[in-house]
């Protein structure tokens, strides 16, 4: 028998609808439910859940999103959204996909942008073999949480030789004001041979009160393509969110994604990039800039199976007052890897005394002929910075959250959608002032 | 008097390096220190600018008339004090032109003027790369990241003379440039010279006298000045080194 916890999520699963689903849905979700009756939430006796306390999480019941609808005019969520992708925007509210708010048109032919509901009056039969295909969290209780519970998602498929010049945009907007709402959105972003595409994947809190966001994203980058994937996390600090990123990668192709994680109570983003050819370009950059009692976990692992290619991380972390950051960064490469080029990069700047970090980047290399690196910094900011602003008549809380913006402005300078990066420089600043 | 330094003792870390040290500056002035290596020059610099590591143990030090050592090293700035830095800090991330414009809009607040917008500044510090021969590009680098040694220097000066502060100590500013680069570290640091401006130099070297004229020169060792005299004095030092100021002394002690 499951925790209270696990069964909430069984019996929420098994109670949702199936009527329009196709049978390879109903297959996925109810081998997922089977899988759930042998899960348990992970201690910290697990290894990949040594830092990181669920037990908050554990201990909160949710309803389905259904129970907790949200309803939000254009203009309260206008902030939000971005200019660039003013025709190619989903956006969700509370977990269900809202048609009034998203705006989808003028998109090139073939292209796909819409949510799994959507794809049901379409031809659900496109996602068939991207769902589950990379199945290394087959044992992980939420993805299994997801497998058994997810109705909704952004859809996302690009045709070979397809090059989308503006970005797409995907909007999550949460609130726990309407009843504690667990969701489990699915994203599928496919990108075909030679296509290119920008995809942005945000959460956004507002109000006071939990939720839960239960994130699956299965993400496939075609031969020669390129994808550049953004992920920003501010959900409310009342907020849990739990990501598993699914890459896949093939042939001479090139993923690039930031993740930047400033929101939730308890936050989990974990990658694992999966490299099926040569010559492949993978990064995975992060930015967490955390406060109060906020904790934050990432764990990404970059598996180099076949020789010739190139992974990059660079994971900065920003903790201040009581905060506690965790990463893990694994980097492998297997026996046929050749020639495989890997740098690795985690920096920490710890703002208070009470602030935690814990980090281990692990590199686990059978194949002889590699260049890889890696390595871990912990600091605080340097006195003789601060003295060079202040000499120039710079006050000190002000040249501290312009040291700060500093150091994760590397990190920023990667997101190449201007609003995106500009809305992001100004709310790290705006964070850092005392 | 602009600057006025009356029997001031400081250390670092308990060590006594200011040792009774008296010097006034009149506005108009530049007063030129020398003096071997650990004499307490660049420690001189750094205490007046507000320097956390340095503690002031007795002594006095008034600026225009005020206690500059009851002002935080930001409040300093404002009130128009520079220093040069010996060893200019790096600062990844933060762009040259922004920097400059944040601590110039600071030092515009403080003197009830309107803030400058980027655009503004842009115009007024492109007027100032010319007094230092920097390419513009250099104000969109981080703050002295992956500049060279006479760069670092001459952003140093590029930034006095945005600031225009009425008091500028220069720490070995003249230390390690070739003499192109020195030529035009000295040609900012006369167009700064006015009358109610004074500058305080401190160099190892006589060389920069040569094109940046003292008025007052003044040999420092172990903590304090020993003599005092004018630009000539700063000839006979670099024909006869500083011993023959060491012996006199101690033959009139």
């Amino acid at each position: 028998m499951s925790s209270t916890f696990v069964q909430q999520f069984i019996e929420q699963g098994g109670a949702r609808s199936t009527d329009r689903l196709p049978t390879w849905w109903k297959e996925f979700r109810s081998s997922a439910l089977k899988k759930l009756e042998t899960l348990e939430v992970p201690t910290r006796k697990d290894e990949e859940w040594k830092f990181l306390k669920l037990k908050t999480l554990a201990k909160t019941s949710f309803v389905a999103e259904s129970d907790a609808a949200l309803s939000l005019s254009r203009e309260e969520i206008a902030a939000r959204l971005l200019p660039e992708s003013s025709a190619s925007t989903l956006v969700f509210l509370n977990g269900r996909f809202s048609s009034e708010l998203s705006r989808v048109d003028e998109l090139p032919e073939d292209v796909v942008l819409t949510n799994w509901q959507g794809l049901l009056d379409q031809d659900p039969g496109l996602v068939r073999d991207y769902v589950g295909a990379n199945d290394f969290w087959k044992d992980d209780l939420f993805y299994n949480l997801n497998g058994a519970n997810f109705e909704d998602g952004a859809v996302v498929l690009i045709p070979r030789n397809t090059v989308l010049e503006k970005p797409l945009h995907i909007l999550y907007v949460g609130s726990g004001k309407e009843g504690s709402y667990a969701s489990h959105p699915r994203n599928i972003i496919v990108a075909g041979e030679n296509a290119e595409a920008t995809v942005v994947e945000e959460y956004d809190g507002r109000d006071s009160g939990a939720y839960f966001h239960n994130v699956v994203n299965e993400i496939s980058v075609g031969a020669n393509a390129t994808v550049k994937h953004f992920k920003v996390q501010r959900d409310s600090t009342d907020a849990f969110h739990i990501a598993r990123n699914l890459i896949t990668v093939s042939q001479d192709a090139c993923y690039d994604a930031t993740a930047i994680n400033l929101g939730a109570s308890v936050s989990r983003n974990d990658s694992y990039a999966r490299f099926e050819g040569q010559n492949i370009d993978c990064t995975l950059d992060g930015l967490v800039h955390i406060r109060g009692s906020q904790t934050s976990d990432t764990h990404t692992a970059l598996d180099h199976a076949q020789p010739n290619s190139r992974s990059f991380q660079l994971h900065k972390v920003i903790v201040d007052e009581g905060a506690h950051s965790i990463f893990n960064g694994k980097i492998l490469v297997r026996k046929d890897a050749q020639k495989t080029s890997s740098n690795q990069l985690n920096q920490n700047l710890l703002l208070s005394n009470k602030a935690h970090i814990d980090t281990k980047p692990q590199l686990e290399i059978l194949a002889d002929d590699v260049i890889c690196s890696h390595g871990a910094t912990v600091g605080q900011l340097s006195e003789d910075q601060f003295f060079y602003l202040m000499s120039r008549g710079i006050e000190r809380e002000h040249a501290r959250a312009l040291l700060t913006y500093a150091f994760a402005a590397e990190v920023l300078e990667t997101i190449t959608v201007d609003s995106l990066r500009n809305a992001l420089e100004a709310e790290v600043l705006a964070a850092t002032v005392g | 008097m602009l600057l006025e330094i009356k029997d001031l003792k400081a250390s670092a870390e308990n060590t006594p390096i200011l040792k009774g040290l008296n010097l006034s500056v009149k506005p108009g002035e530049v007063h030129a220190i020398m003096g071997p290596n650990g004499s307490g020059k660049s420690t001189l610099a750094k205490v007046v600018a507000g320097h956390p590591a340095y503690e002031v143990t007795s002594g006095s030090v008034s600026y225009q008339g005020e206690d500059l050592l009851e002002l935080d090293t930001d409040e300093r700035a404002r009130a128009g004090v520079f220093l040069a830095f010996q060893y200019p800090v790096e600062i990844p991330g933060v762009s040259n032109a922004s920097f400059m414009r944040q601590a110039y809009n600071a030092r515009r607040e403080e003197e009830g003027l309107d803030e400058l917008d980027p655009l503004e500044f842009d115009d007024y510090v492109r007027e100032q790369l010319k007094i230092v021969e920097m390419d513009p590009a250099f104000l969109d680098r981080s703050v002295n990241v992956a500049f060279s040694g006479g760069e670092k220097k001459r952003n140093e000066i590029l930034q006095m003379a945005v600031l225009q502060p009425k008091l500028a100590l220069l720490d070995e500013t003249d230390s390690g440039l070739d003499i192109d680069a020195l030529r035009v570290v000295a040609g900012g640091i006369n167009s700064l010279r006015s009358e109610d401006k004074g500058i305080v130099l401190v160099t190892h070297y006589q060389r920069i006298l040569n094109y940046v004229e003292p008025d007052f020169v003044h040999v420092m060792t172990n903590g304090k000045i020993i003599k005092s005299g004018g630009k000539e004095l700063a000839l006979e030092l670099e024909d006869r080194g500083y011993d023959w100021i060491l012996e006199e002394k101690e033959g009139a002690a």
